[in-house]
């Protein structure tokens, strides 16, 4: 620990000088554009706070400042392990800054030749291959197994019988979409990038910073695919998916009742109440706007495609009936199956045993797991056996990857449900980058309201941007 | 002492001295606040002493304490101010009785009116501390409208005027997180996150609360409630539970802590069925919870690895 000023450079005199202040607040600021990055939402005000707080304590004591910047700056407590490692490293001694970034650049060096080396590698008959800096960059990832492998391949193809330069498109597009399809695989694990500064000595902290949050469970769980999320994260998972149902699940009414908030009077009920006074409003009464609750439908894709999210879906289903009663579950593959009853049967006492006893009834006695996807079948059985569950109180959540057979007799079904209820909603597990590639997402896309769903920070951002929020009284 | 004068130093020795242990985190918060005269925003799992933190701050200062409980459905008129409908209408009766006609200016004085207590802290002599208990229980809009009244103190009620606060009071806003709070909120005070607290720190408190304790007593306490918070409950035992806990040993005469008097005592600590269960069949498996427990170090902090974020409460 540096128990020196908390400035990349100190100067040498104790007493603070115009030139210290100055310099003091513009370390600052650079440390606030630090945690900005880092998705901690700190703000000018906030930021004019620390500067006054930091004058109140003695700079001279690296706890007490902060304490005074954790104080002011972070504002839940989940975001301060974050907080403390960013000050950690911000505020480091000189040395090790340097080192940092040296250390840095040279990483950058070594990836630069490594890359240029892989080109290259990646030659057709004495020709390089034509591919993106990406796609030469997930090469230089591979094992060294996988690597020759493809290396044999193109040697192969370039001495291959009556194969010349014509070939080339054609190789080129294999080796492509190969290198495609792994870098999504390999990218699955890695956290998204974030971008530059521009300033080297602040990306080499965000840097560090973001190495160490793979590291940390906490910051790395909302950024890890649903699949990944293991058994200990699922109470996280929860708290979000019940934030989720909540907002969903409550929607003003245009019915009044009555009220303990005085905000709107009732005359009706004032005048009837206040007869017994001799008709002097002595005791007034009010009323509000209903809270209604609407019913939650839910159907979820367990094919063959979906199996990795089966965790998360289970949980999906199990935390929004905990939060909003009357939930319907469907799951679905080549047909529809409900579960309601799987999940809300009464079992072993304590809730993460009913719970886990649940999943697996669930997922053993179901005929649908698993297997393809056929959604317009599905969607054709719900409206033909369960009708009376579609009414306009009913919002639909469909969780699927949008992967289906027959799509446009789906696409049709689902033009049909629309008007029968509410809302419905799609919580899609494929990654946004991906959609073009498939017609299914924007042919579903017209008819509901899509959302990229495979993170729990997608989760959050689905509940932040204010799904089912026009529903909210106030 | 005026609270904007007060030094660290003597904070620190004010609050030990009215017996609140406080680490570094907590005295630096509530100096800023203080000194920056800004709200101070309390969060953290149930009784790990957040309340208290107002209540102490009233007697080390000596004066007021102003406490508004937040809970769903608290509005303006229970929070800041409110006419006594039925005594102006009363007022009126009588009026008309004796054949007078009642003046507006009669009927909207002080005397009608109901002070709540986000107005008595701004209309108060001494600087109060105003504590604002739970403020994630309330609705978004009373949120809303708290920061406005937070920023600058001034209350304008129509029949009457504007009203400034003499000083600014010390406010204390706590919350469980039970709703995230607005960013706006947030933004406007200094902010405090209070973990469960390390071992050592909860001794001091305990040898503090309970003097009566021996120091080997407590000593066993902290250690055995900082094991128990480990495991996988519901709700981990807050520090008040911890000071129950002592209190009940110290009446059954106990002078050290064994795996069958934690069992037996356990729904001190634990108020779930589930919770009391687990921490009986860890107590009475043959590891020794209760021995393992004690073997600790003093610096190791209570409950699981890493600081916990304010998860939702039960």
């Amino acid at each position: 620990m540096n128990p020196d000023l908390p400035s990349p450079d100190p100067p040498s005199s104790d007493l603070p000088t115009p030139d210290f202040a100055r310099q003091l607040q513009e370390n600052l600021i650079r440390f606030v554009r630090v945690l900005r990055h880092l998705g901690l939402p700190v703000n000018p005000a906030e930021t004019l706070d620390a500067l006054a707080a930091i004058e109140l304590v003695d700079l001279g004591r690296r706890t007490e400042v902060q304490a005074a910047l954790r104080a002011t700056l972070v504002k839940a407590g989940n975001q301060m392990p974050l907080f403390d490692r960013a000050f950690d490293l911000f505020f480091a001694r000189p040395e090790d800054r340097q080192a940092r970034v040296a250390e840095r650049r040279r990483a950058r060096e070594t990836r630069r030749k490594r890359l240029a080396e892989a080109g290259t590698e990646l030659i057709f008959q004495g020709q390089p291959l034509e591919l993106t800096p990406e796609q030469i960059e997930a090469y230089t990832r591979l094992g060294e197994s996988q690597r020759e492998r493809l290396r044999d391949f193109l040697a192969e193809s370039s001495a291959g019988n009556k194969v010349d330069r014509k070939f080339q498109p054609l190789i080129e597009s294999i080796v492509r979409g190969h290198l495609d399809r792994l870098r999504r695989e390999m990218d699955g694990e890695r956290r998204p990038e974030t971008a530059s500064t521009g300033d080297e000595s602040l990306d080499t902290v965000i840097d560090g910073l973001l190495r160490a949050a793979g590291e940390n469970p906490a910051d790395r769980l909302l950024h890890l695919d649903m699949k990944d999320i293991a058994e200990v994260d699922l109470p996280r998972a929860t708290t979000l998916i019940r934030r989720l149902a909540r907002r969903l699940a409550t929607r003003l009414s245009r019915r009044y009742r009555e009220s303990h908030k005085r905000r709107r009077p009732d005359m009706r009920r004032t005048i009837r109440s206040n007869i017994r006074h001799g008709g002097v409003l002595f005791d007034l009464r009010f009323r509000e706007r209903k809270v209604s609750r609407p019913r939650l439908l839910l159907i979820c894709d367990v094919s063959g495609s979906m199996a990795r999210y089966t965790a998360f879906i289970l949980e999906f289903i199990f935390g929004l009936r905990q939060a909003v009663r009357g939930v319907e579950a469907f799951i679905f593959s080549e047909e529809l199956e409900r579960v309601t009853e799987f999940v809300a049967r009464p079992g072993p006492s304590t809730p993460d045993a009913r719970r886990t006893d649940a999943a697996r009834q669930v997922v053993e006695g179901s005929r649908v797991w698993g297997k393809g996807t056929d959604l317009g079948a599905a969607l054709d059985a719900l409206l033909a056996e369960h009708s009376r569950r579609l009414t306009r109180d009913t919002v639909v959540i469909i969780v699927s990857d949008t992967k289906t057979l027959g799509a446009d007799k789906a696409a049709r079904i689902l033009a049909r449900l629309k008007p029968k209820v509410r809302e419905i909603l799609w919580l899609n597990t494929l990654p946004r980058v991906d959609w073009a590639e498939h017609r299914t997402v924007a042919l579903f896309g017209r008819t509901v309201n899509m959302h990229e769903c495979y993170t729990l920070a997608h989760l959050e951002r689905v509940i932040r941007l204010g799904v089912g929020r026009r529903f909210r009284p106030g | 002492m005026r609270p904007s004068e007060a030094t660290t130093e003597w904070l620190k020795t004010a609050l030990e001295g009215d017996g609140y242990i406080a680490d570094q985190d907590i005295i630096i918060s509530i100096y800023l606040a203080l000194r920056l005269a800004k709200p101070l925003l309390v969060e953290g799992a149930p009784g790990v002493g957040k309340t208290e933190i107002a209540k102490v701050l009233a007697r080390v200062f000596e004066t007021d304490l102003i406490r508004l409980q937040g809970y769903e459905g608290l509005d303006e008129n229970k929070a800041l101010y409110e006419w006594d409908y039925q005594k102006q209408l009363l007022r009126i009766q009588i009026l008309r009785e004796a054949g007078l006609a009642a003046e507006e200016s009669d009927l909207f004085s002080e005397e009608y009116l109901l002070e709540r207590p986000l107005l008595r802290a701004i209309r108060a002599e001494r600087c109060p501390v105003l504590l604002i208990d739970e403020v994630d229980k309330c609705d978004p809009e009373f949120e809303a409208f708290l920061f406005e009244v937070l920023s600058d103190f001034t209350v304008s009620v129509p029949e009457l005027g504007t009203i400034q606060a003499r000083q600014i009071p010390m406010v204390v806003l706590t919350s469980n997180s039970e709703r995230e709070l607005s960013d706006g909120l947030r933004r406007r005070c200094v902010y405090l996150f209070i973990d469960f607290p390390s071992i050592e720190k909860e001794l001091r408190i305990v040898r503090s609360r309970v003097p009566e304790a021996s120091e080997k007593l407590a000593a066993d306490v902290a250690r055995v409630v900082a094991r128990v918070r480990e495991l996988d409950l519901r709700k981990q035992p807050s520090i008040a539970e911890t000071l129950d806990w002592t209190r009940a040993l110290l009446a059954l005469g106990a002078e050290k802590v064994d795996d069958a008097l934690l069992a037996e005592t356990a729904t001190l600590l634990l108020k779930n069925r589930d919770d009391v269960t687990i921490l009986r069949e860890a107590a009475g498996s043959s590891d020794g919870f209760v021995s393992e427990a004690l073997e600790r170090g003093l610096g190791q902090v209570g409950g699981p690895a890493g600081v916990r974020g304010p998860g939702p409460t039960k």
